[in-house]
């Protein structure tokens, strides 16, 4: 027990340096006509900070080993593209992207890969000066445990962790939604790669819209991005883009994924992540 | 010795800038009991002055069971969770009124016209009300739980769903500030705990 509390310890920020993610205040809440909602009533200067967070990939990868889902090392960036990405945006993205190829590879015990994408991962975090959690300890510490996958597990959390710490204390909000949507997305893609016959009403469907839910609070945070660039705009496009999709989907009687439906998503999603990855 | 006022002052203020920054360090002032979930990948921490609100917004996978907390160096920070959804509001567009008439006919089907006035005499009329509505879907919120009774909330949710939750921190709280965590902890985190199926043929 003890141990287990060590380790959640350890633990407790895994990952959520990607996917805790933190915006300013500015959004305007419409709040409706609950009793006890009268008594939250937001006041924009009274919020000095909104949290958008988002379940992290490992859940998706988690959910498809457990689903009984083959891995494919096709579907992972491939590490020799660290050296393409310049500036700190495609970085950024790219980052989220190498996190969720990491997740996937430590769910699915393949310890080389995990060790190989961590090295591509630890670059970008050093090129975006997230040192924090990628130190050479750390690579250390995998080379060491490299056939130990539940260590690896750990290992790699452990890094997140660190550099959750690094990115708030730092206040390096500016980056932390690219690399939130990297993961995402790449998460998005693995999924929707990784099925071959789509049944509305099997698990990793079910798992596939709910991603919808996702992409609201995906939206929401990048409209919370007080000085918008050119990148957050084409991605606040796609993204929006993406989520009319969706949304035919939840406003359906059944609520489920219609294969069309299905099939536009997963265009749409591999499209999106392959311009990030070139 | 003025000089060593301005960098104490400063050094107060670069101290207390840190420990805001610095609010994930949880045992230090935590006592929230953590159990065996996963709070790894929703946990938020901040920094909160009297009267600030933080809403924290999350999403929780159906079929898992959830543990929320929080807590504060403040001890009377009240929360709530909230679970936003859409609805559809209806509301008057225009309301159109016809009248319509139906004027006698003889025994050949042909109108009968007034002598006195020339006009084709009323057999009767009728009025028409029709109201076209406007349907909009609105964003709303549902009081799921708040703090008042208990301090945590552990639910399994049946349905993948977004959830908001809102902190407060009271106005009698440390003008200063004070550090605010929200655990948001899934069960099933140890990964050796899993048991892996077949591939299913349905569909991978």
């Amino acid at each position: 027990m003890k141990n287990n509390r060590i380790f959640y310890f350890i633990s407790l920020f895994a990952f959520s340096a990607f996917w805790a993610c933190s915006g300013s205040g500015d959004e305007n809440q419409l709040i409706d006509d609950e009793s006890v909602i009268q008594e939250i009533q937001l006041d924009d200067t009274k919020i000095p900070q909104q949290f958008y967070q988002l379940p992290s990939p490992v859940e998706m990868f988690m959910f498809m080993w457990e689903d009984g889902a083959p891995f494919y090392n096709t579907h992972l960036n491939p590490i020799e593209n660290v050296d393409k990405y310049v500036d700190s945006k495609k970085k950024s993205l790219n980052l989220g992207i190498y996190s969720a190829d990491l997740a996937y590879c430590t769910v699915y015990d393949k310890n080389q890969e995990t060790m190989n994408l961590f090295s591509a991962t630890k670059k970008l975090a050093e090129d975006l000066g997230l040192t924090e959690g990628f130190d050479q300890s750390i690579l250390e510490r995998i080379d060491k445990n490299i056939e130990n996958s539940d260590s690896l597990y750990r290992i790699t959390s452990d890094s997140y962790s660190k550099t959750l710490t690094f990115l708030q204390s730092q206040g390096r909000t500016e980056v932390l939604p690219y690399i939130v949507y990297g993961g995402w997305l790449e998460s998005l893609y693995i999924a929707t790669q990784t099925v071959k016959k789509f049944n509305p009403e099997s698990g990793i469907a079910e798992r596939i819209n709910d991603q919808g839910l996702l992409l609201e609070n995906l939206i929401e945070f990048f409209n919370a991005i007080k000085v918008s660039d050119a990148y957050a705009d084409t991605i606040l496009k796609d993204l929006n883009s993406l989520d009319l999709l969706f949304k035919k989907s939840a406003e359906s009687e059944d609520g489920l994924m219609t294969k069309e439906v299905y099939g536009e998503v997963k265009e749409q999603v591999k499209t999106l992540r392959n311009q990030i990855v070139k | 010795m003025k000089n060593l006022w301005i960098l104490g002052l400063i050094a107060i203020f670069y101290s207390t800038s840190a420990e805001a920054q610095r609010c994930d360090k949880y045992n230090r002032y935590c006592d929230a009991e953590l159990l065996d979930y996963d709070y790894s990948s929703q946990s938020a921490f901040a920094f909160m002055y009297p009267g600030d609100t933080i809403p924290v917004k999350t999403v929780l996978y159906g079929n898992k069971e959830y543990h929320i907390t929080v807590c504060s160096e403040h001890e009377g920070v009240s929360w709530k969770i909230v679970e936003p959804y859409r609805k559809t509001e209806k509301s008057i567009a225009e309301i159109r009124r016809d009248t319509s008439k139906t004027y006698k006919v003889d025994e050949y089907g042909d109108f009968i016209v007034d002598n006195e006035t020339g006009d084709y005499i009323v057999e009767s009329v009728s009025f028409t009300v029709d109201t076209i509505w406007n349907s909009e879907r609105v964003a709303a919120e549902r009081l799921i739980f708040d703090n008042k009774k208990a301090n945590e909330w552990k639910e399994r949710v049946s349905k993948t769903q977004r959830a908001f939750v809102y902190v407060i921190m009271p106005m009698d709280s440390n003008p200063e500030g004070s550090c605010v965590a929200v655990f948001i902890g899934k069960n099933e985190f140890q990964k050796s705990s899993f048991k892996t199926k077949k591939p299913s043929g349905d569909y991978y």
